[in-house]
């Protein structure tokens, strides 16, 4: 047959009809629909009753209340409470991500032992800690041969390491660098708080308390409630900082200043002041402070050394003349490494206006007893300085400890100049108590890995930048720990056992129900109906009473506003003249270099978190190379323009960044983010930018002897 | 051809303050784990990663040291004219139901992207790669969002299955579904937010706070211009952020003030 135009049409026809009556086709597009979207490796949802349980982060220090919502058992979201003062609902980026961190591939799953090739194989808790006390054993009697480094700043677990150290023989319990530090060298005993919520004129030194600093979600609903929406601000916020970070953009004004040079700043202010007339004849040292500022902090020296212009400088004084309860809060930028000078300096302002214990001023915080006998009281454990023992150590200045142990604290990373802490940590044994393989651990000859607070019970005693004394606890959200981990608490109290120390507990449970009997002492309250701030506003709140194990162990928070003792007033006089910069100029080094910290880099002990990632700009970080910030003068006068790739090169180390052009950063100054550049980790966090602390340097504050490097300089160069 | 232009009683939306926004990033931790969007390895390439809701950096431009920077959250806008909705061939996207939130049925979507073409704010994504948690981690997965495959497009739906439950919740107390209070519903990001820089209600209701807020003279709609109509509003008292925000060009004035 032949197949003509007419007969193909009719055949082509009919195959199209035919087609479309057929099923196969249309089953085949569904199918094919159905297969698309069912890939096996798509997780499918558990389903399971919702539920919510009351706890407190400790993934850094601010202490913030979360509310972990599970499904079915299964903990799938971190929330922030709203019955917890230091949240009251809000969260970071950090916390948001504590759920999620359980399961982030970086987390040790057992315990392990190093071996000679410098891998590590796990072995069982028996011998891991048999292995712990055989090494403790070694150095009992040695003095000073057993030292802790703690990244965290306010748990009872201090007490635990600083009395099973008292009973080796060694008083070498630290924590890690933080403003408590410098806190400590100003005020002996307890701690200084700040009264956010009833001042109406805020004025930060360096510290970024809207992000890293202190009670950072406390302190943002703070400035939140002082700023609601379609009103007028009942406060003003201003930041005195070399960039316009996190705080500097947030708040109402935004003052650049020479990083270190916060404290010069606060005396050019105080000058205002005293020749306006101003006293604190309460104070002691009046007269030797007002000699010393008068004669020394004209405005001309001030802007040469802040670069703050002098009409500025008087109009902060008038503004804090003019306000009600004006609140100076001092600080170093990145939380850590500022000298006590700077902070001497900002907090004497508080003093001129008799800010001392007052509503919506400075407080003087109570430290909560102490339960666990022969530990040293926390005061004495927050003095000690670990970058200066470090250097010492790493000099041959000290003698090197037989062991280190080193709980929730990452110093191999996070201490400036990590090349001088691996020198003063090689050739001891090193434990980490780590719940990440962090650089420490990777280096560590043993490790006894600590669950996660949401597996494990735990406490927050008063964090530092809270306008008040508190207490709350951090309870296991989930049955089993997901891994072969064990509080760290009981480790040491089984160890402390077998070498016949006693510390007076079976668990590390018991020593936190002692150290709530031990809160009747003060008096305390339970902030359900009465806010700290409203309670010290004049609201009376009802004295905690009950069973108060039962009621904050269910997620209460316990607060307390007592005075603790008469603190005799002094300006500082003293140690502000001692501490006081030296006025030269460094031209090896000639870039200031502001290094920042955010809770989107994580914090001094957690990397940046996998569901925190995407919060970093593509200016922040680019594949794996990160960037730094300088505006564009700077760049000019060093021929460097945006996406330039350039080396930023400290007395001790250097790092290779880009550029970015930032013109909130001050004039001959580069900034730089801290919490780039891990080697260890996971896959999430590993290798991407260089580490900053390496650039860091670290210098002595003279009078005070404290290691400081918050003012640190650098050259920079065209990579 | 105008048949989605549907008119609400209820119309959802938020008011973001971006003088109060700090740009800390909360709110897209929150919408990331309430949503069981999977995390990136590699964030750095904006162009295939998933962030429903995004803050953005504004700058004024101007050089140190009279720089100053505001940060802005954008979500899904929930356009009250969506763009995105007439160009799906397969009206995977529409905006019907009680509430105006623009809608996305991922089981439903080809991944034509024609959406993302029309939506000039961004806020749609491509789904380029495999959503993988690493082991264990999808345990973390909340059972009210169902996971999507590669090949989709995903946006923000206002945390759609709260409203759910919100509604679930008021008819078993006897209420009226239709008639919530505010604070009933709330997505994960405004309830996240650290300075209360989110507020979040029906901006038909007089009684809500968007109401009154998003009629300030301080508030805009980004690029209003383009008739889109949002359903979030953004607020500044600063005239520099306004402008920005609407496009504006150097020469002209912002409405309002």
């Amino acid at each position: 047959m032949a197949l003509n135009r007419r007969s193909f049409l009719t055949f082509a026809a009919g195959g199209v009809a035919g087609t479309l009556f057929t099923p196969v086709i249309w089953k085949s597009i569904d199918d094919s629909a159905i297969w698309t979207q069912n890939w096996p490796w798509i997780p499918r949802l558990e389903y399971g009753p919702r539920a919510y349980a009351a706890t407190t982060c400790k993934l850094c220090p601010a202490g913030c209340g979360l509310n972990i919502r599970t499904a079915g058992g299964r903990p799938v979201a971190a929330e922030g409470r709203t019955d917890h003062p230091l949240s009251q609902g809000g969260i970071c980026p950090l916390g948001a991500a504590a759920v999620q961190l359980l399961y982030a591939p970086a987390r040790i799953k057992g315990p392990m032992q190093k071996q000679a090739d410098g891998s590590h194989q796990p072995i069982s808790w028996d011998e891991a800690e048999a292995l712990l006390q055989e090494k403790l054993a070694e150095q009992k009697g040695r003095k000073d041969a057993v030292v802790c480094v703690s990244g965290d700043e306010n748990g009872t677990i201090n007490e635990l390491f600083s009395a099973l150290l008292g009973g080796l023989g060694s008083d070498g319990c630290f924590l890690m660098p933080g403003e408590q530090l410098v806190a400590s060298k100003i005020l002996r005993e307890g701690s200084i708080g700040y009264d956010l919520e009833n001042a109406d004129f805020v004025l930060a030194f360096g510290a970024d308390m809207l992000d890293s600093w202190g009670t950072a979600v406390r302190n943002k609903k703070a400035y939140g409630a002082a700023h609601p929406v379609g009103e007028e601000a009942s406060a003003e916020y201003v930041y005195v900082g070399p960039t316009q970070n996190v705080t500097g953009g947030a708040a109402d004004q935004w003052i650049a200043i020479t990083p270190g040079m916060e404290g010069v700043l606060a005396l050019g202010i105080a000058y205002h002041l005293l020749q306006g007339g101003m006293s604190a004849p309460q104070a002691h040292d009046f007269f030797a402070y007002r000699n010393f500022v008068i004669n020394r902090y004209t405005p001309d020296y001030v802007e040469r050394l802040t670069g703050v212009a002098p009409e500025q400088v008087a109009e902060l004084a008038r503004k804090l003349r003019t306000a009600n309860k004006p609140l100076i809060i001092p600080g170093s930028t990145i939380a850590q490494g500022g000298g006590v000078f700077s902070f001497a300096a900002a907090l004497s302002l508080n003093m001129l206006f008799d800010n001392v214990n007052s509503v919506g001023g400075i407080q003087v915080l109570p430290d909560l007893p102490k339960v666990v006998e022969g530990a040293k009281a926390q005061a004495q454990i927050r003095a000690k300085d670990l970058v200066a023992y470090v250097q010492g150590v790493a000099d041959g200045k000290v003698s090197k400890p037989g062991v280190y142990l080193v709980y929730e604290a990452n110093p191999l990373f996070a201490l400036p100049q990590p090349d001088v802490a691996a020198k003063a940590f090689d050739g001891s044994y090193l434990v980490s108590f780590s719940t990440f393989y962090d650089e420490t651990a990777v280096q560590a000859d043993l490790l006894l890995p600590t669950p996660t607070f949401i597996e494990r019970f735990d406490d927050v005693q008063t964090p530092y930048g809270s306008g008040f004394a508190s207490y709350s606890l951090t309870r296991p959200v989930i049955r089993q720990p997901i891994f072969d981990t064990k509080p760290t608490g009981d480790v040491l109290l089984g160890v402390a056992k077998a070498l016949d120390i006693d510390l007076g507990y079976d668990s590390f449970d018991k020593v936190l129900e002692a150290k709530v009997a031990a809160l009747s002492e003060l008096e305390g309250f339970f902030t359900d109906k009465v806010q700290p701030w409203e309670a010290r506003a004049g609201k009376v709140p009802a004295a905690a009473s009950g069973n108060l194990w039962r009621n904050i162990s269910r997620g209460s928070f316990w607060a307390s506003i007592q005075e603790p003792f008469p603190t005799a007033m002094q300006l500082g006089s003293t140690i502000i003249s001692q501490t006081a910069p030296p006025d030269a100029e460094d031209w090896t080094f000639p870039v200031s270099l502001a290094a920042m910290d955010s809770r989107t880099y994580g914090s001094r002990h957690i990397a940046i978190p996998p569901f925190c990632l995407p919060l970093l700009g593509e200016q922040e970080i680019q594949g794996d190379v990160f960037y730094v910030w300088m505006n564009s003068a700077t760049a000019r006068a060093y021929g460097l323009q945006a996406e330039d790739k350039v080396k930023l090169a400290g007395p001790n180390g250097s790092c290779l960044a880009k550029v970015r052009i930032f013109e909130g950063v001050g004039r001959n100054m580069v900034a730089a983010p801290l919490g780039f550049g891990h080697t260890a980790w996971d896959k999430f966090s590993r290798n991407k930018g260089d580490n900053i602390y390496k650039v860091l340097t670290v210098r002595t504050e003279p009078g005070s002897n404290l290691a400081v490097w918050a003012d640190s300089r650098v050259r920079i160069a065209k990579a | 051809m105008v048949l989605y232009l549907k008119e609400f009683k209820i119309k959802w939306g938020m008011v973001i303050d971006l003088d109060r926004c700090t740009g800390c990033g909360a709110c897209m931790v929150a919408c990331q784990a309430e949503n069981n969007i999977a995390p990136p390895v590699d964030a750095s390439n904006k162009r295939y990663s998933m962030t429903w809701l995004l803050v953005y950096q504004l700058s004024n431009k101007q050089p140190y040291p009279n720089h100053d920077v505001a940060y802005m959250p954008r979500p899904c806008l929930q356009c009250g004219k969506p763009n995105c909705v007439p160009v799906c061939p397969v009206i995977a996207t529409d905006k019907n139901q009680e509430g105006g939130i623009v809608s996305q049925v991922n089981a439903r979507c080809i991944g034509c992207r024609y959406c993302m073409a029309a939506c000039p704010y961004h806020a749609r994504y491509f789904n380029w790669q495999d959503p993988v948690w690493p082991e264990g981690m999808e345990k973390t997965l909340t059972p009210d969002v169902s996971t999507r495959p590669r090949g989709v497009v995903e946006k923000c739906l206002f945390c759609h299955h709260r409203y759910m439950y919100a509604r679930d919740k008021a008819r078993i107390e006897g209420r009226d579904p239709n008639a919530l209070n505010e604070g009933d519903y709330i997505p994960a990001c405004v309830e996240m937010c650290p300075t209360g820089a989110m507020v979040f209600g029906d901006l038909q209701n007089p009684e809500h706070k968007v109401h009154k807020l998003s009629k300030s003279p301080y508030a805009f709609r980004l690029l209003e211009r383009l008739n889109t109509k949002p359903q979030v509003y953004y607020y500044s008292k600063r005239e520099w952020v306004r402008k920005q925000g609407d496009n504006y060009l150097e020469h002209e004035t912002v409405g309002g003030v």
